[in-house]
């Protein structure tokens, strides 16, 4: 009987009903408000789901599915990992070695359709311009306190592009990782809320009704050549954006070449679906009471929201000016998709642009903007970490 | 860290995405104009030519007259009007425009990528 009260009493002693704090529970609490939003609200479930899973997992006292000590300083011992670690530090790894945002980042590559943007190389000026909200937020994150590193990876939800937000975050503000990952996921799921009003607001109905002309034919050879091309460019340039780039362009240089359709069909599938997994989970066990109840993760979320909103204004006044200055007509609405959230962006352009004139087909024309986005916050990207890195 | 190196950090990287993107649209131009150049048409050159065999001369070839633009517009008008009173919708043609080039729309254009890979 005795040895029975024993044993009871050790696991009520293990339990998190005794371990638990008030903290806990209001992580809890949180990821179940997350859950619930995936699921009920559609709010980017195939990433907000695994995280806000991950953030569970990760909260219920005496688990020990994360430990964050595990990876503290400047390198990992990874033999303590795999010894003392639980299943969420295994899948840390993966987010720590900079392995998950690559394959991501692949296979958006093999998914990508570069056609707009060489058909209109032009589009790049406004992926650029929309870049302009990082660099602003960075300027704000810093008067908040945030030292640079941190300031910069807060900054980067501006590029609304969720794998170099992460790639960025887990090199320069590893603490942090959680909170911006999860303000990056809800805010681009939020775009067709956050940009429409913004592009109203900057543009006339005159510059919205403007009609595009028909972009060109793009042929097999360019496809197959931009790839390439960018990636020896951005590479000899930026060499720290190398990783993001070059994955990114291997995975269109597969799509494109239309010889290795099997590999490819994998990487738009199962690969991404498998590294989807593991890396919304392990971002998500990040999100620990002690480094998310706290007034950074406002500011975070505050930055953020702040990042988006200035994308999208830089986005549409460039757009302007080159409707007023260039040669070919160009519809400003284009300009908000020069943040890269794919295909969401694109989509509320043509949604306000139809709003305008009915007839009007934005779509293709917002393509452009949007890919050359998802390079411009990758060169972004490699720019903060060779700064602060 | 100051100020000072906040404001060139920003400056630095708008200057670096700017530069790096807007070296990527020459490169792209020119690829453009490289990879969609029509071939030259090679320079005829001038060859003695053997005397001409006098061939037998050809049966005359019956050249279908081309077809009557007004009668094309009528066909699609009708085809329009029965597709109309099939579906219960009142159509009705307001204009007839010839287009100036051949060009698809960019749905059409889309639709022939898509189905051609």
């Amino acid at each position: 009987m005795q040895v029975f009260i024993d044993s009871m009493k050790g696991l009520w002693e293990k339990s998190g009903f005794v371990n638990g704090t008030w903290l806990d529970l209001a992580m809890l609490a949180i990821s179940l408000v997350l859950i619930y939003l995936a699921i009920a609200k559609k709010y980017e479930p195939l990433l907000l789901l695994p995280i806000s899973v991950g953030m569970l997992l990760t909260n219920i006292p005496g688990g020990n599915m994360f430990n964050p000590e595990l990876f503290a300083g400047e390198s990992v011992n990874f033999a303590l990992v795999l010894n003392q670690g639980g299943f969420l530090d295994l899948l840390y790894l993966g987010v720590k070695l900079q392995l998950f945002p690559l394959l991501i980042f692949f296979g958006v590559g093999c998914m990508t359709d570069f056609g707009p943007l060489i058909a209109n190389p032009s589009s790049f000026l406004l992926g650029a311009a929309a870049q302009a909200g990082i660099f602003i937020t960075f300027i704000g994150a810093f008067a908040l306190g945030f030292p640079g590193g941190e300031a910069a990876s807060i900054a980067m939800i501006g590029s609304a592009d969720g794998p170099t937000t992460i790639w960025l975050a887990t090199r320069l503000a590893p603490e942090m990782l959680g909170s911006i990952a999860i303000a990056a996921y809800s805010y681009m799921a939020l775009i067709p809320v956050i940009q429409p009003p913004i592009m109203k607001l900057l543009t006339t109905k005159k510059e919205r009704v403007v009609r595009m002309a028909q972009l060109r034919f793009v042929s097999k050879k360019e496809r197959i050549f931009f790839p390439i091309i960018v990636t020896i460019i951005v590479g000899f340039m930026i060499p720290d954006a190398l990783g993001l780039v070059g994955m990114l362009m291997l995975g269109n240089l597969f799509k494109e070449s239309g010889v290795v359709d099997r590999l490819v069909k994998t990487s738009q599938n199962e690969l991404m679906n498998v590294v989807i997994i593991m890396l919304g989970m392990a971002v998500g066990a990040t999100a620990k009471a002690e480094n998310f109840l706290n007034l950074r993760t406002l500011m975070i979320i505050g930055l953020g929201l702040a990042a988006f909103m200035l994308g999208t204004a830089c986005g549409v006044l460039f757009g302007k000016l080159m409707c007023f200055f260039g040669k070919k007509k160009t519809n400003p609405l284009i300009g908000s998709a020069g943040v890269s959230a794919l295909p969401m962006a694109a989509r509320v352009t043509q949604k306000i642009g139809q709003e305008a004139d009915p007839n009007n087909h934005l779509l293709m024309h917002a393509m452009g903007p949007t890919v050359s986005a998802i390079i411009g916050s990758a060169v972004a990207a490699g720019i903060m970490f060779s700064l602060f890195g | 860290m100051d100020w000072s190196f906040i404001f060139a950090t920003v400056i630095t990287g708008l200057a670096v995405v700017f530069a790096v993107l807007i070296f990527l649209i020459v490169l792209l131009k020119i690829m453009g104009v490289l990879l969609t150049a029509k071939p030259r048409k090679k320079p005829a050159v001038i060859t003695p030519r053997p005397a001409p065999v006098i061939a037998k001369p050809a049966p005359p070839v019956s050249v279908k007259p081309k077809a009557d633009d007004l009668q094309v517009i009528a066909v699609i008008t009708a085809a329009i009007h029965a597709y109309g009173e099939a579906s219960g919708k009142k159509l009705r043609i307001v204009d007839v425009k010839k287009r100036e080039n051949n060009a698809r729309s960019i749905w059409g254009n889309m639709g022939v990528i898509e189905s051609m890979r």
